[in-house]
């Protein structure tokens, strides 16, 4: 039975526990509130019209195999690609009369792709900073909103003056030289025409329909059968008109092959079986080279044919036979520089006006493809959900069977099922929960409620460390490689890792802190790959190219360094609690602080060994691939501060330069490091392990990370100030005490 | 009881092999390869290089750049020397005068492993040559050309324009020659040359368009030599000097100006024979001859990222000339051969219809003695934790038992 006093000092303690937890939510809070101010909160807006699709249809297209970015991918991780890129969300939020709907980015691209006329209504477009808008006389209302192509269209033409302006620059003085917002304009504008390039991309515009003639595709296959039977008729027209009809075809072919270049390079949704090649190559891709070569031949000819014509003027009946003389050669020339798969063979002129045309057929493949892609357009324009999922189940019958993943490995259902499976969301959420039951554990300490909430919540973490883990192993299988290749991959592994490792303790020693510390290491990092995924908005997992194309090497050197940023990091994480925990008299018994500072100084000890050995197999892999074992590249050099900075630590305490709260600060100093090893230096734009990315808004969240982490070592700074002050008072007053006691005693009586 | 007072020896000996200067030389360390990263940017990593790492006496004191143009009044000695006196230190305290117990077995032997990386470092620093060896399917070759080292080459012209084997002044004959002239005698050719104004960066100008500095040479044909700023983020030394042509049989000697990004030879004629003189990467032979049989380059679908680089040659030793042996190097499985290492290093598609791979040839005394080094850290560092660890669990166990103890 608990007296007065005893009851007061259990709520006092209890007071303590829930100002040092507040004060963890308030800096996870900080943190979250950063991350949470580079995204955009506009309300829903109505789409009048918008049909929604059949569940079964969505579900059908979801995996439809894909080929971007050099690897086969289900059509569902293309469109959130593509989402995030340029809708900065995983989903898109609507108004479908007066209802909220949430669009998801396969149903939003398939919008595009199939009915860009709704799609053009929704608020696709992110963009940061709206001055790059009110530069081109756009009503804005916020810093950051979204707009929809429909909003944007009227300013194309200055905005397109804007990034001719940008591109100069460029050219003449590289990319450095931009300004934040023209860098903006820059990444905003690709995204534009990269939103043009998906819009109805197997079909032809108006305005090219116009200009060349063709409707389709397969008109134009078609068109090359007519050219042929009607070479004929024009041929009885007389020379003249042989050549004109000649000409009338090279040029309308050259125009829409010029607007299907254009388009190609963004048109990598449909694969296409390519026999010979090692690899699918994507319908997009054969289009680009086909019309790429079409592009070329026709320049060629334009240029020679003019050439001809300021030679021979006006064509009369004088210089016909000589001038048709020239131009044979420079026709056959046109017609033999042809992609095989387009060409006809060259006429063969015996005389003026008696050719043998010898037809080759065109590739059926390409043209089977083409047509399978009208018969997929057809299907889902239609109205009906029946026609639709038809059209996609027979276009995958055709496609799906054929599929050869090659060395990089995939699995298109493997892919569906990660998806949906959302490990590392599923990993935050339930450490949420975790946190949630921690501060009640907290808040009932010392009874049996707050003994079972402890196994709950120990339970609770495992299952997140099982969840993340399972995340990893699945990631692992489907690309067919060690589970850290990318930027991306470090973090769920660090989470994963670190889980373990901080279970571990907890099992062995149950004082409930690396719980705590557990939950918001995990939380912290996983929402930082989640944010970090839909920034970046690449396929984080890219086929590695060449030189990293070792499971070896990816499996020691990588493995190992990541090893060393997650002891680096629990060490860090772990002096926060102590110092603050300090700060807010939480920890304030010498055994529990005792039990803290041995932890992080075994967790600097393992980031030692780990980022040591790690820092030097990167060193034998560079030698073995590049010649050198060491470079002095950012990310080596990132590496060597790691290395260094533990070695400080350690050697500070042994050689007594530090105790403590000296052990705590430079533990935090040391997260620092690790950022900048992890992170910063991928910024840097320079190296052969950039990552290519330098976004203003990244560099400026690490900065902010920089100033807090300053602020927390300030803090313990002080408070080992204030420690001493007082210990040393409290010295000299027992000293003094002594001393008048002593006094005291030798006074006479 | 009074200090027994240490005369100097001792307290050198102290001081260096005190925690004090490990832990500075370890903090200046750290400070060097974070400004040199930061710096990287805008002086390029060959600028780094040469600012915080080199060797040169003459570069002992760095003094850090922000953002590319404020400099630091912060002199930090070069990392070059800081390694030296923290190899120094580990020699000293963590090696000769650390307490040899069990308890120090483990911090002993990383120590050892540690220092030998700081040799290799030293190592590679002074004694590695890394050269570049570019192939046409097809072709033979038995040469390299090394980086940033240049030469004078002079040959004799056939009728038909074929070079005849060169004469070669290596890097190390002509480096010095900024101020001072050094003649060189050929025994089979009909004249000598005077080699001068050796510039380490320098570009051609015409009379017409430039004014000629103090440090300029005299003009030749209109045109004349001058010094340039070195250029780090271009990572490009362009040598130039000037060449004075001296025929045995009396003729009046000719003036010529080299430069090596001139890339063709500068010819003139003695006793009606066509020579030619150039200034291209000094040539390295090697103990084994090398012939491009085939190269492969792949790239992802749709992207220019690569994917597969390999090259398989026919290459043959020194020893065993008539024996030819076929090789494929890809990327992370290079080729070994006396000391000599081969790694595919660049690829592009055929030129002029012949396949073409890159190579880089490296030779490095120290080429394997990081994987010993690596070994021995990281037994060392396992030992001294593993044993922490276990007196750690030794205390906590005894610890729980006293307290079961006093509870019961």
């Amino acid at each position: 039975m608990l007296t007065r006093k005893g009851k007061l000092k259990l709520m006092n303690k209890k007071i303590r526990i829930l100002g040092f937890v507040l004060t963890m939510l308030v800096i996870l809070a900080v943190a979250g509130k950063g991350i949470r101010s580079l995204m955009v909160s506009e309300p829903p807006r109505e789409i009048t019209g918008y049909q929604q699709w059949n569940t079964e249809v969505v579900e059908e297209m979801r995996s439809l195999p894909v080929q971007d970015g050099g690897r086969i991918k289900p059509f569902q991780s293309l469109a959130r690609r593509y989402m995030y890129a340029m809708h900065g969300d995983r989903g898109m939020k609507i108004l479908v009369n007066g209802e909220r709907v949430k669009l998801t980015p396969t149903e939003w691209m398939m919008d595009v792709i199939f009915r860009p006329g709704i799609a053009d209504d929704l608020p696709v477009f992110r963009v940061d900073n709206s001055a790059i808008l009110e530069q081109v006389d756009m009503e804005v209302k916020t810093l950051r909103d979204r707009y929809s192509f429909n909003q944007l269209k009227p300013h194309f033409v200055k905005l397109q003056e804007m990034f001719d302006d940008v591109k100069s620059q460029i050219d003449s003085r590289g990319k450095a030289s931009l300004s934040n917002e023209q860098e903006q304009l820059y990444s905003f504008m690709q995204l534009l025409q990269g939103y043009v390039g998906l819009r109805n991309p197997f079909f032809i515009d108006e305005k090219t329909q116009e200009q060349s003639g063709y409707t389709s595709m397969k008109d134009f296959y078609a068109s090359n059968q007519s050219y042929v039977e009607n070479l004929g008729v024009a041929q009885e027209a007389g020379v003249v008109s042989l050549i004109e009809f000649m000409d009338g075809k090279i040029i309308s072919d050259a125009i829409l092959m010029n607007v299907i270049n254009r388009r190609a390079s963004y048109s990598n949704l449909v694969l296409n079986p390519t026999a010979g090649e090692r690899a699918w190559s994507s319908i997009g891709k054969r289009f680009e080279e086909v019309s790429s070569v079409y592009g070329d031949a026709f320049s060629g000819y334009s240029q020679q044919v003019i050439a001809l014509k300021e030679k021979y003027g006006a064509l009369n009946t004088d210089n016909l036979s000589d001038y048709f003389k020239d131009y044979v050669p420079v026709y056959k020339s046109y017609m033999d520089s042809l992609p095989p798969v387009q060409k006809m063979k060259a006429p063969e002129f015996d005389v003026v006006g008696n050719e043998k045309v010898v037809l080759e057929r065109f590739s059926e493949g390409l043209i089977n493809e083409v047509e399978e892609l009208e018969r997929l357009q057809l299907a889902l324009s239609s109205e009906e959900a029946g026609k639709q999922q038809a059209g996609i189940i027979a276009f995958k019958e055709k496609y799906a069977d054929q599929i050869d993943f090659g060395d990089e490995g995939g699995s298109i259902s493997g892919e569906i099922i990660l998806n949906k499976m959302n490990y590392f969301n599923y990993g935050i959420a339930i450490l949420l929960f975790a946190g949630v039951m921690m501060i009640a554990m907290c808040l009932s300490v010392g009874t049996m409620f707050g003994r079972i909430l402890y196994w709950v919540v120990f339970g609770l973490v495992s299952m997140a460390c099982l969840f993340t883990v399972a995340g990893i192993v699945h990631r692992s299988w489907i690309m067919d490689r060690s589970p850290i290749g990318t930027l991306y991959d470090t973090m769920p592994f660090i989470v994963g890792t670190g889980l373990i490792l901080l279970l571990l303790i907890e099992w062995i020693h149950k004082r409930g802190v690396m719980l705590a510390v557990g939950i918001v290491f995990g939380v912290a990092i996983l929402f930082l790959a989640k944010s970090f995924e839909i920034m970046d908005a690449s396929d984080t997992m890219d086929p590695l190219v060449a030189v990293l194309k070792s499971n070896y090497w990816l499996s020691t050197h990588v493995v190992m360094i990541t090893l060393g940023y997650m002891g680096g990091i629990v060490a860090a994480i772990i002096s926060h609690f102590y110092l603050i925990g300090r700060v807010f008299g939480v920890i304030d018994d010498k055994e529990t602080k005792r039990y803290l500072t041995t932890i992080v100084y075994g967790m600097i000890a393992f980031t030692l060994l780990f980022s040591l050995v790690g820092t030097i197999l990167g060193g034998i892999w560079a030698a073995d691939s590049w010649g050198r074992f060491w470079g002095w590249d950012p990310k080596e050099n990132g590496a060597l501060l790691i290395v260094i900075w533990m070695l400080v630590i350690l050697h500070s305490r042994l050689g007594g330069y530090i105790r403590e709260v000296g052990l705590h600060v430079c533990s935090v100093f040391g997260f620092v490091v690790i950022v900048f090893s992890w992170w910063h230096v991928n910024f840097l734009g320079i190296g052969l392990h950039n990552y290519g990315f330098t976004s203003a808004d990244a560099m400026g969240s690490i900065w902010n990370f920089y100033y807090m982490e300053f602020l927390i070592m300030f803090a313990g700074i002080v408070m080992a100030i204030i420690g001493t002050v007082k210990k040393n008072n409290s010295k000299i007053d027992k000293q003094v005490t002594a001393i008048a006691e002593k006094s005291a005693l030798n006074q006479p009586l | 009881m009074a200090k027994k007072n240490k005369n100097v020896g001792m307290l050198i000996l102290d001081f260096f092999s005190s925690y004090l200067l490990c832990i500075a030389c370890l903090v200046i360390l750290g400070l060097l390869v974070w400004f040199s990263t930061l710096e990287m940017k805008f002086i390029g990593l060959s600028g780094a290089l040469d600012k915080y790492y080199s060797s040169d006496l003459d570069k002992f004191f760095v003094l850090p750049t922000i953002n590319g143009d404020k400099v630091l009044p912060l002199p930090l000695p070069g990392a070059y020397w800081v390694c030296a006196v923290l190899f120094l230190n580990m020699l000293v305290g963590g090696l000769i005068r650390i307490r040899k117990s069990w308890r120090n077995i483990g911090a002993v032997i990383s120590h050892f492993g540690i220092a030998g990386l700081l040799v290799v470092g030293f190592v590679d620093h002074h004694e590695s040559i890394h050269s570049k060896m570019e192939t046409f399917q097809g072709n033979t070759y038995d040469y390299t050309t090394k980086f940033d080292f240049t030469s004078i080459e002079v040959s004799e012209f056939t009728a038909e324009g074929d070079k005849k084997k060169p004469y070669v002044i290596k890097h190390d004959m002509i480096v010095d020659l900024e101020d001072g002239m050094r003649r060189f005698k050929f025994q089979d050719l009909p004249f000598d040359l005077e080699v001068r104004n050796f510039r380490e960066h320098a570009v051609v100008r015409d009379v017409a368009n430039y004014v000629k500095s103090q440090e300029s040479g005299e003009s030749v044909d209109g045109f004349f030599l001058q010094p340039a700023k070195f250029d780090a983020s271009q990572d490009y030394y362009n040598y130039g000097c000037y060449v004075q042509v001296k025929p045995k049989n009396g003729e009046p000697p000719r003036q010529i100006i080299l430069c090596r990004s001139m890339g063709f030879p500068q010819t003139f004629s003695v006793d009606g024979k066509l020579y030619g003189v150039e200034m291209p990467n000094e040539i390295w032979p090697m103990p084994f001859s090398v012939e491009l049989i085939n190269s492969v380059g792949e790239h992802y679908p749709g992207t220019n990222r690569p994917s597969k680089f390999q090259s398989t040659i026919a290459w043959t030793g020194k020893d065993d000339d008539s024996v030819e042996k076929l090789k494929t190097i890809k990327m992370n499985e290079p080729m070994r051969y006396e000391g000599f290492t081969l790694y595919q290093a660049n690829w592009s598609e055929p030129i002029n219809g012949l396949e073409f791979s890159g190579f880089e040839v490296v030779n490095n005394p120290a080429d394997q003695w990081p994987k010993a080094c690596m070994w021995i850290s990281a037994a060392g560092l396992l030992i001294h934790f593993a044993l922490r660890l276990f007196k750690y669990l030794v205390r906590e166990t005894k610890k729980q038992n006293a307290n079961q103890e006093g509870e019961a």
